[in-house]
């Protein structure tokens, strides 16, 4: 049910004399992950950005168009250690944290696979409740407790999680607590002809695409980067236009449960690893308006009449945008 | 035309060289009418666009949909007569149109007309209300435009195909209970459980071969000095499937006869159920034999229990209709390949019950808890037939009225 990868030097190590930008950090791990994804850049940057921001991503689309693959290609072109879990009903939480075995006079612990850098648990919906409530903690806190003790996860953590959202049959749908600790929900959609035609000859041309995907960076790397994340400035007029937009979502009539204060926090902090990918000290308002759909989504629960009548969380999130004033650059104060 | 431009041409010139005023005016009157009527035909559809939008793609039953249409000429030559047939299918009543004629080329589609006359760039949206639409799915598309020349002749015509759906939900109605409840809704005790919940821990029991070692209980193992396996308690997650019995006359399941009324009060109790059971954290599903469109038998939707699964059981109940794509029975027997024992079945039928008792006791004997909703007039009747060989059953009514219910009520 799990599986978990060795760490791998990178390919590509960092100079001493010149701190690794944003920009260079998305570049690199772009190309290192087009050897096996094709047309993938957004979802391929919110991936570096939840990476950055300290958060968690939602991989969420229909079968077939590369969740996974993304997602593998994602930590091996960071040369991080990887381990996978499938979810299935009969998942145990301790399958996930890890459990104690007895040997001889004395239990040991067997650390599970959320003992890694990037955990992809694939179809987290076929898991139950319970198992899905395991990887809270592990989420949130980023350490486990298990067997009276707590044990602390290594650094940087990042879950990937994946769901089918057509394919209802035999799953759980993810509580709105533990949606709400996803930083990010990604959606891929469908590649467009030319880049259909590129997956399918690569296929035709490499039985394993992964295998051609190199370590581009290192862990000591990654955690640099999230710290020059947290460095990256956000104005008083941005700071504000993030929170306003939380706030609109509990003022929608569409909306049972609007977007909550971790919204907003998560909003900031995906900015300001969106402006370093994009190579900026300081984050824009544009920063903001290009995460609003992925941080806030997955977030808000819609009233059921509104949602019988053909209300959509896209629909709400645009409402959001439209109704919210952007911050101009020469407003006063 | 051409023949009628070069006999035009001939007489002027002859007018020309016989110097005849009268025949030169009548060439050039009917060469004049030649190029306006040319223009129209080559110019008329050209730049000129038409839309239409709705309201909402989603609406339920009852309520009111806004429909724009606009028509903009972009383009400098002016449109004396342009008309519009956008097919709509029937079944929509349009405030503004009292009388949609049926068409003649799509079956099922009735025509909303509209004509207008524009000048050079001018822009027209007019405004219309769908009233008190009904339960189903309802296309939009494709549109016939007609242009006429100055002079009223018809010029040129084109089509735009358009498509748009509307899709009207029952509504899901409050449920209260006449009688007084023992149990929530869709739960009974079923006869055995199959599955055990790992979350529901009930304490250790010896070592059995084939036991996993998942399973064992190492710090009990060690302290009791021989191998023990955890134990847990059966599942009791509430997974309830609403089975739909679309039959609502007495009969083969192949006529293709039924009544209405008693149809809309089916497909209304099972929406307003399948928001009671959601609201109260059971998994909802439902399945009906009818035809929906697809090629599959059996209209089915898996049971969940997230919130937006009364969505998607809205929109499977639009696409239900009132005729049989198999047996009642079938349907039922179909079902236990597709839900674990446990899971309570709740059908709801407005006929009597007795043509599909055996295969409800099949279910209950199969380890699924049975339920049957009554939804007939006569419904105490049914009742008594299904009490009478031990499966569960209410009566459930639309209150006030059944044209215009604003409540469920069932009595247990």
């Amino acid at each position: 049910m799990s599986s978990k990868d060795m760490t791998r030097a990178p390919a590509r190590p960092a100079t001493d004399a010149q701190p690794l930008r944003g920009d260079r950090f998305l570049q690199h791990i772009g190309e290192a992950v087009a050897q096996a994804v094709v047309g993938a850049e957004r979802p391929l940057r919110l991936l570096a950005t939840a990476l950055l921001a300290e958060g968690h991503a939602l991989v969420e689309d229909v079968p077939g168009v590369g969740k996974t693959l993304l997602a593998r290609a994602f930590a091996a072109s960071l040369g991080l250690s990887f381990a996978r879990v499938q979810g299935t009903p009969d998942l145990l939480p301790t399958d996930v944290t890890g459990s104690s075995i007895l040997e001889g006079q004395r239990f040991r612990f067997v650390p599970g696979p959320v003992f890694t850098n990037v955990l992809l648990v694939d179809e987290i919906n076929r898991a139950t409740p319970r198992t899905q409530s395991a990887l809270l903690e592990a989420m949130q806190e980023r350490q486990v407790s298990a067997e009276g003790e707590t044990r602390p996860l290594p650094d940087p953590f990042l879950v990937l999680a994946t769901q089918n959202p057509v394919e209802l049959e035999g799953t759980f749908a993810l509580p709105e607590a533990q949606l709400d600790r996803f930083l990010l929900r990604i959606e891929l959609g469908y590649p467009g002809e030319d880049d259909e035609r590129r997956i399918a000859s690569r296929h035709q041309a490499s039985a394993e695409p992964m295998s051609n995907v190199q370590p581009v960076h290192a862990a000591a790397e990654v955690r640099a980067l999230r710290e020059a994340a947290r460095t990256i400035r956000v104005s008083d007029e941005v700071e504000r236009y993030a929170v306003a937009l939380v706030r609109a979502t509990r003022e929608q009539e569409d909306v049972r449960l609007g977007a909550s204060p971790r919204s907003s926090v998560a909003l900031y902090r995906a900015a300001q690893a969106w402006a370093l990918l994009d190579g900026r000290d300081f984050v824009l308002p544009d920063d903001v308006r290009s995460l609003a759909a992925a941080v806030l989504e997955h977030r808000l629960l819609l009233d059921v009449d509104r949602e019988l009548r053909g209300a959509t969380v896209r629909g709400v999130v645009e409402a959001v945008l439209d109704s919210v004033p952007v911050p101009l650059a020469d407003e006063p104060g | 035309m051409n023949r009628w431009v070069a006999i035009a041409i001939l007489i002027a010139v002859l007018a020309v060289i016989a110097s005849a005023p009268g025949a030169l005016l009548v060439a050039v009157v009917t060469l004049v009418y030649a190029w306006l009527t040319r223009l129209w035909a080559r110019f008329g559809v050209r730049r000129v666009q038409y839309s239409r939008r709705l309201g909402a793609s989603r609406a339920v039953a009852g309520d009111m949909v806004p429909l724009d249409v606009m028509i903009w000429n972009r383009k400098p030559l002016p449109l004396p007569w342009v008309a519009a047939d956008d097919l709509v299918s029937d079944g929509l009543a349009v405030r503004e149109r009292p009388q949609l004629d049926r068409d003649n080329e799509v079956q099922g589609r009735r025509i909303m007309h509209n004509a207008w006359s524009l000048a050079w760039y001018e822009r027209v949206v007019r405004h219309f209300h769908l009233d008190d639409v009904r339960r189903g799915v309802y296309e939009f598309g494709p549109v016939r435009i007609r242009v006429r020349d100055i002079l009223g002749r018809d010029a040129v015509e084109g089509s735009l195909e358009l498509p748009d759906r509307l899709v009207v939900s029952p509504p899901a109605l409050p449920v209260r209970r006449s009688g007084r409840e023992t149990s929530p809704l869709g739960e009974r005790r079923a006869r055995r459980s199959l599955f055990v919940d790992p979350a529901l821990y009930a304490g250790v029991r010896p070592f059995q071969p084939g036991d996993s070692t998942r399973r064992i209980h190492w710090r009990a193992t060690a302290r009791l000095g021989r191998a023990v396996s955890r134990r847990y308690e059966p599942a009791r997650g509430r997974e309830v499937l609403l089975a739909l019995d679309i039959q609502t006359l007495p009969g083969p399941h192949w006529q293709m006869t039924w009544d209405d009324q008693a149809f809309e009060a089916l497909c209304t109790t099972t929406a307003s159920l399948a928001r009671r059971l959601l609201d109260q954290g059971a998994s909802v599903g439902l399945a009906a034999a009818s035809f929906t469109g697809t090629p599959q038998r059996y209209a089915w939707l898996a049971p969940q229990a997230s919130a937006s699964q009364l969505a998607r059981a809205g929109a499977l109940l639009a696409r239900v209709g009132p005729i049989c794509s198999a047996p009642f029975g079938g349907l039922l027997t179909w079902l236990t390949r597709r839900l674990p024992p446990g899971a309570t079945v709740m059908v709801l039928s407005a006929r009597d019950p007795r043509a599909f008792l055996p295969a409800l006791r099949r279910l209950a004997a199969g380890g699924y808890s049975v339920e049957l909703v009554c939804t007939a007039t006569d419904a105490a009747e049914h009742v008594r037939h299904a009490r009478a060989i031990g499966i569960h059953a209410a009566a459930a009514s639309l209150v006030p009225s059944p044209e215009h219910p604003d409540a469920v009520v069932m009595a247990v």
